[in-house]
C-alpha cells in the first residue's frame, strides 16, 4: 500500500509542479524571492565602487595610512598640521565661500556696556558643554546635543553689547516655560536676548517685560532653529545671526560637523518706567542663553549685526583613505572644520547584521509568508477557481495522499525559489568580501554554518508556512482574511502568552536565527521585542517544534480534505 | 448490494435547496438513464454516486462501494463530468495518461491504456495537442475517455453526447450498448429523449429533485394509468375495424390515418385491446402491423413531468 501511495504522490508532485512553477499567477513569487537578491548584488556592486575608489585613493597617498591615522584628525587642526599628520591629500578640492560677517566677528571677552541680566536662578538646560565632554543631560534640546563652550567662550560683546553665558557643562541655559526672572532694578531702553529655538523654528511667541508699575510691554517674536541647516536661519524678522559656530558637541564628546548659530534679539523698552520682571515665552524650544539690559539711545528696535556684510572665506576638502575606510575632512579658512570618517560599506560585522535583518524582517515574515501564501493556498484554492479540482476527485486515489501530495509539491516548489534564493543571496552577501575576508568569515567565523542555517529556516519557514496556507486554502473561500489573521498572529507573537507562542511558526523560527539584531538605541520597548527574541528556545526543540506544528495542521486538514465537496456554482 | 448500484432514502440538500429528496434506486446492469428538466436532480444524482458530493441524508453503494472510498470506487467506476474544465497545460494524451498515474498504474501500463481509450474515441492525431485549443466535441471525448480509460465497471456519463457530431454519437450509442451488454452498469443523464429511447435498459424520472417513476420503459408507461395506452394499426379496412372497436367500453377513440390504411386507438386497458383485436383478426381484416404509440421516453416524460425543455 506505502509503494502505491508513494506513486501516487508522486504522480500529484510532477502534474502539481508544472502548474506551480510556470503559472503566470505566481510571476509576484518569484520577484518576491529575488528582491534581496537584487538588494544584496546592489550593494555587492556599490561596495565594489567603493572598494575600487578607496583603492585608488589610497594608492595615490604619500604614505600608507593605517585607521588609526585616519581617527587622529580633530577638529581645529591647521591644513600643514593634517598634511603633516596623512600626507598631501590625494584629492583635495578648494573654493572659496561668500560668508555673512556677522557676529562671528563679535568680540570675545568682557568689558562691553550694558547690565547683564543673571539668569543662574532660572536655568534649567545644559546647553553648553565643552568639547569632548560626554553627557547624559540631554543638552540643549534635550536629544544629546549642545553648543561648544569652546567656540562661544565664556562672554561675548555684540554692537558693544556686554553678554555673559552660564558655565559649560552645568546648567547655564534657560528652557521657557512662561516663568518670569527678575531684572535688575533701574531704567532701560532696550532688553537684549541670545537665544534661540530648538527642534526647528518656533513662531509668533510673547515676551513681556513688567514694570515696577505693575504695567507691562509685550512683544511677539519668532524664533529660528539653531542649525544652520535649517530654513532662512536668523531672518526672522527682529531676528539676527548673533554668533555662527562650526558645530556643536555631541553627548558622546564627538563634534555634529555643521554650522550652527546663537540669535540675537532687541526689544525697546519704556525708558521712563522702571523693569521689574520678564516673562519668557511659554515653549520650552525657546532656549535663552544670555540678556542684557541696555541704556543706548535707541528710537526703533535694531539689529545687533548691523546691516548685513559678506567676507569670503577659503574652504578645502581633502579626501584621504587607508583602502577600506575613507577621510573627509572639511576645512574653512585652513583649520579642519568637518570631519566625516566613512567606514568600509563591506565592513564584514556591519553587513552579517543588515543581512540577518533582510533575512528576518523582508525574507522571512514578508516575501517568504506570502511566498508560500500564493503557492499554497492555491493547491486547492486555485483549482477550485478553475473549477479542475473534480479531475483529482474522480481518481482512485486517497484523498488524504492527495493531500500530502499537494503538499510536498507545494514545499519543494517554495523549497526551490526561496531556498535558491537565499543560497544566491549568501554568496552574493560573501562574495562583496575579498578573498581573505571571505575565507575568514566562512571558515573561522561560522559563515558557513550561518550560511547552513539559514537555508534550514528557509526551508522550515516553507513547512511551517506552507501547513498553515494549505489549510486555510480548504477552509476558506477568500485568502485575504485568514492571510491577515496569521500574519496579524505571527506579528504579535512576542506578545503573546509563553503557551500560545508555541502555535506559530515564527515563534520557532526566530529561535533558529544565526544571528542576533541589536535594537538602535532609544527603541521603544515594545519594538524592541519584535526584534529581540527574550526567549528563545534551543535548537532541536525549534526544529521538532516546527514539524509538529505542521504536522499538527496537515493532521486537522486531512480531515477537511476528506468532506471536501465539488460544488463549482458556489464559489 | 454487491452487485447493484444502492440509493437507500437519500436526499442532498445545498443550504436550503434541495438537490434530491429521499431517493431510492437499486439500478442492475445494462444503461439506465436519469430524464428530467434542469434543476431535477440528475448531475446531483450522479455526483453523490461518485462523492463528489455527500448526501445530507441516506446511504449509497456502488456494487458494495462507498462513495467516501475514492481509492476503492474508482478503480471499478470511470465519470465523464459536465464540467468543461481540466487541468492547465495538459494536453489529451497527458490528461488521460496523468489520471491513470494518479491511481498508480505504472508508466507502461497507463501508457498502453491512455492510447487505448485516446484509439477508442478517436483522438489519436490531436493527442498531443492541448486541451485549451480543443473544441466542444474534442472535449467531451477526451472526458470520455478518461472516464472508459481504465475498463471501469460501472460508467457515470453526465451528457455524454453533447457536442458531438452524428456519427460520433452514433458510434458513442454504439459503444454504451457494447459496454451494457458486456454486463456494465452504464449510467447516462441526457436531455435528448430519442436517443435515450434507443439506448436504455430503464430509465430514471427525476422532477424537482423527486424520482418520479424508474425501471423499464414499457413497464414504467404501464403504471402510467391516467393516460390510455395509444396503438398504432396497419390494416387495410380500418374504418371496418373502427366500428367494432368503438363497440367495447375501454376504447374511448379511434382516428382513421388520412391515407385510409391505419388506425389510432386509445385505450384504458392495452390487454383487453390485445384480445380483442385477435378475435377481430380472424374475422378477416388483414392487420399488417401493430405497434405501440407512446409507449416511449417521450410520452411517458411527457405524461409524468410535462413537456418543457424536452428535446425529441
Amino acid at each position: 500500500m506505502t509503494e502505491l501511495w508513494w506513486a501516487q504522490i508522486k504522480s500529484v508532485i510532477r502534474l502539481e509542479m508544472k502548474k506551480t512553477f510556470f503559472a503566470r499567477r505566481g510571476l509576484w513569487i518569484y520577484i518576491l524571492a529575488l528582491l534581496p537578491l537584487l538588494l544584496f548584488i546592489a550593494h555587492a556592486a556599490i561596495a565594489s565602487r567603493e572598494r575600487e575608489r578607496s583603492s585608488h585613493i589610497a594608492s595615490q597617498s604619500e604614505k600608507k595610512l593605517t585607521y588609526q591615522d585616519l581617527l587622529a584628525v580633530r577638529s581645529g587642526m591647521t591644513s600643514q598640521e593634517v598634511i603633516a599628520l596623512l600626507g598631501k591629500p590625494p584629492i583635495r578640492f578648494r573654493w572659496n565661500q561668500r560668508t555673512p560677517n556677522l557676529a562671528i566677528s563679535a568680540a570675545t571677552g568682557t568689558g562691553g556696556s550694558g547690565t547683564p541680566v543673571n539668569l543662574s536662578s532660572a536655568y534649567n538646560l545644559n546647553g553648553i558643554y565643552t568639547d569632548t565632554t560626554t553627557f547624559t543631560t540631554g543638552g540643549l534640546d534635550g536629544e544629546g546635543f549642545a553648543y561648544s563652550s569652546n567656540l562661544l567662550t565664556a562672554n561675548r560683546i555684540l554692537n558693544g553689547v556686554q553678554f555673559n553665558f552660564g558655565p559649560a557643562n552645568q546648567l547655564d541655559a534657560v528652557s521657557s516655560t512662561g516663568q518670569p526672572i527678575g531684572l535688575p532694578s533701574g531704567q532701560f531702553t532696550a532688553l537684549q536676548l541670545l537665544a534661540t529655538a530648538a527642534h526647528g523654528p518656533v513662531l509668533s511667541q510673547t515676551i513681556t517685560v513688567t514694570y515696577t508699575d505693575s504695567s507691562t510691554s509685550t512683544f511677539t517674536q519668532s524664533f529660528s532653529d539653531w542649525c544652520s541647516c535649517s530654513t532662512n536661519p536668523g531672518q526672522q524678522p527682529g531676528e539676527s545671526l548673533a554668533v555662527v559656530m562650526p558645530y556643536r558637541d555631541l553627548s558622546d564628546g564627538t563634534q555634529d560637523g555643521q554650522p550652527f548659530n546663537l540669535y540675537g534679539y532687541t526689544f525697546v523698552l519704556n525708558s521712563a518706567k522702571t523693569v521689574q520682571s520678564l516673562t519668557l515665552p511659554n515653549n520650552q524650544d525657546v532656549v535663552v542663553l544670555a540678556a542684557t539690559l541696555t541704556k543706548q539711545s535707541l528710537g526703533t528696535q535694531v539689529s545687533l549685526s548691523g546691516p548685513g556684510s559678506f567676507v569670503n572665506v577659503p574652504h578645502e576638502r581633502y579626501h584621504y583613505s587607508d583602502g577600506v575606510n575613507d577621510l573627509t575632512l572639511d576645512l574653512s579658512d585652513g583649520r579642519v572644520e568637518g570631519i566625516e570618517i566613512r567606514t568600509a560599506v563591506y565592513s564584514l560585522g556591519e553587513d552579517s547584521i543588515v543581512f540577518a535583518g533582510v533575512f528576518q524582517f523582508f525574507y522571512l515574515r514578508l516575501a517568504i509568508f506570502f511566498g508560500c501564501l500564493g503557492i499554497f493556498m492555491n493547491l486547492f484554492r486555485g483549482e477550485i477557481l478553475d473549477k479542475s479540482l473534480h479531475f483529482y476527485f474522480l481518481a482512485p486515489i486517497r484523498r488524504e495522499v492527495l493531500m500530502v501530495g499537494k503538499f510536498l509539491a507545494g514545499l519543494l516548489a517554495t523549497c526551490v525559489i526561496f531556498v535558491t534564493s537565499e543560497l544566491l543571496q549568501i554568496v552574493v552577501f560573501t562574495w562583496q568580501f575579498s578573498p581573505n575576508t571571505r575565507d575568514l568569515y566562512l571558515y573561522h567565523n561560522h559563515g558557513l554554518a550561518q550560511a547552513a542555517a539559514y537555508l534550514g529556516i528557509t526551508a522550515l519557514a516553507c513547512l511551517g508556512y506552507g501547513a498553515f496556507f494549505l489549510a486555510a486554502g480548504m477552509l476558506f473561500r477568500n485568502p485575504i482574511l485568514p492571510a491577515a489573521a496569521i500574519l496579524v498572529w505571527e506579528a504579535v507573537n512576542p506578545f503573546l502568552p509563553a503557551l500560545l507562542k508555541k502555535f506559530s511558526v515564527i515563534y520557532y523560527l526566530k529561535s533558529l536565527c544565526p544571528v542576533d539584531i541589536p535594537s538602535p538605541r532609544g527603541t521603544p520597548p515594545l519594538l524592541a521585542l519584535l526584534v529581540s527574541n527574550p526567549d528563545p528556545v534551543s535548537a532541536p526543540v525549534a526544529i521538532l517544534g516546527i514539524v509538529i506544528v505542521a504536522l499538527l495542521v496537515l493532521y486537522v486538514s486531512s480531515f477537511q480534505v476528506r468532506r471536501m465537496e465539488i460544488n463549482y456554482t458556489s464559489e | 448490494m454487491n452487485d447493484r448500484i444502492v440509493f437507500e432514502d437519500v436526499s442532498k440538500f445545498y443550504g436550503e435547496i434541495l438537490g434530491v429528496n429521499r431517493v431510492n434506486l437499486s439500478i442492475l446492469p445494462g444503461v439506465s438513464s436519469l430524464v428530467g428538466p434542469n434543476g431535477s436532480g440528475k448531475t446531483t444524482l450522479m455526483n453523490l454516486m461518485t462523492g463528489l458530493v455527500r448526501p445530507t441524508r441516506g446511504r449509497i453503494h456502488v456494487l458494495g462501494h462507498h462513495p467516501d472510498e475514492p481509492e476503492k470506487l474508482f478503480r471499478i467506476l470511470g465519470y465523464s463530468t459536465q464540467f468543461d474544465s481540466f487541468p492547465k497545460g495538459l494536453t489529451g494524451f497527458q490528461f488521460v495518461y496523468s489520471y491513470l498515474r494518479l491511481g498508480g498504474s505504472d508508466s507502461q501500463t497507463a501508457d498502453q491504456l491512455a492510447w487505448r481509450a485516446i484509439e477508442r474515441m478517436n483522438l489519436t492525431d490531436d493527442a498531443g495537442r492541448n486541451i485549451a485549443g480543443y473544441s466542444k466535441g474534442m472535449r467531451q471525448r477526451v472526458r470520455l475517455a478518461q472516464a472508459l480509460c481504465h475498463n471501469p465497471r460501472v460508467l457515470v456519463l453526465d451528457e455524454p453526447l453533447n457536442g458531438l457530431d452524428p456519427l460520433a454519437r452514433t458510434e458513442m450509442i454504439a459503444l454504451f450498448r457494447a459496454a451494457a451488454a458486456d454486463g456494465c452498469y452504464v449510467i447516462i443523464s441526457s436531455h435528448i429523449l430519442h436517443e435515450v429511447d434507443a439506448i436504455s435498459d430503464q430509465v430514471i424520472l427525476l422532477s424537482n429533485g423527486y424520482v418520479v417513476a424508474e425501471g423499464p420503459i414499457h413497464s414504467v408507461r404501464n403504471e402510467i394509468r391516467e393516460h390510455p395506452a395509444q396503438i398504432l394499426i396497419r390494416c387495410d379496412r380500418p374504418r371496418d375495424l373502427a366500428s367494432k372497436m368503438m363497440e367495447s367500453e375501454h376504447i374511448i377513440e379511434a382516428r382513421i390515418h388520412n391515407d385510409e390504411r391505419g388506425l389510432l386507438i386509445k385505450t384504458q386497458d392495452a390487454d383487453r385491446f390485445y384480445l380483442m383485436l385477435n378475435r377481430i383478426a380472424l374475422n378477416g381484416i388483414e392487420i399488417e402491423s401493430v405497434a405501440p404509440a407512446d409507449d416511449d421516453v417521450n410520452s411517458v416524460y411527457e405524461y409524468l413531468i410535462g413537456n418543457d425543455e424536452v428535446v425529441r
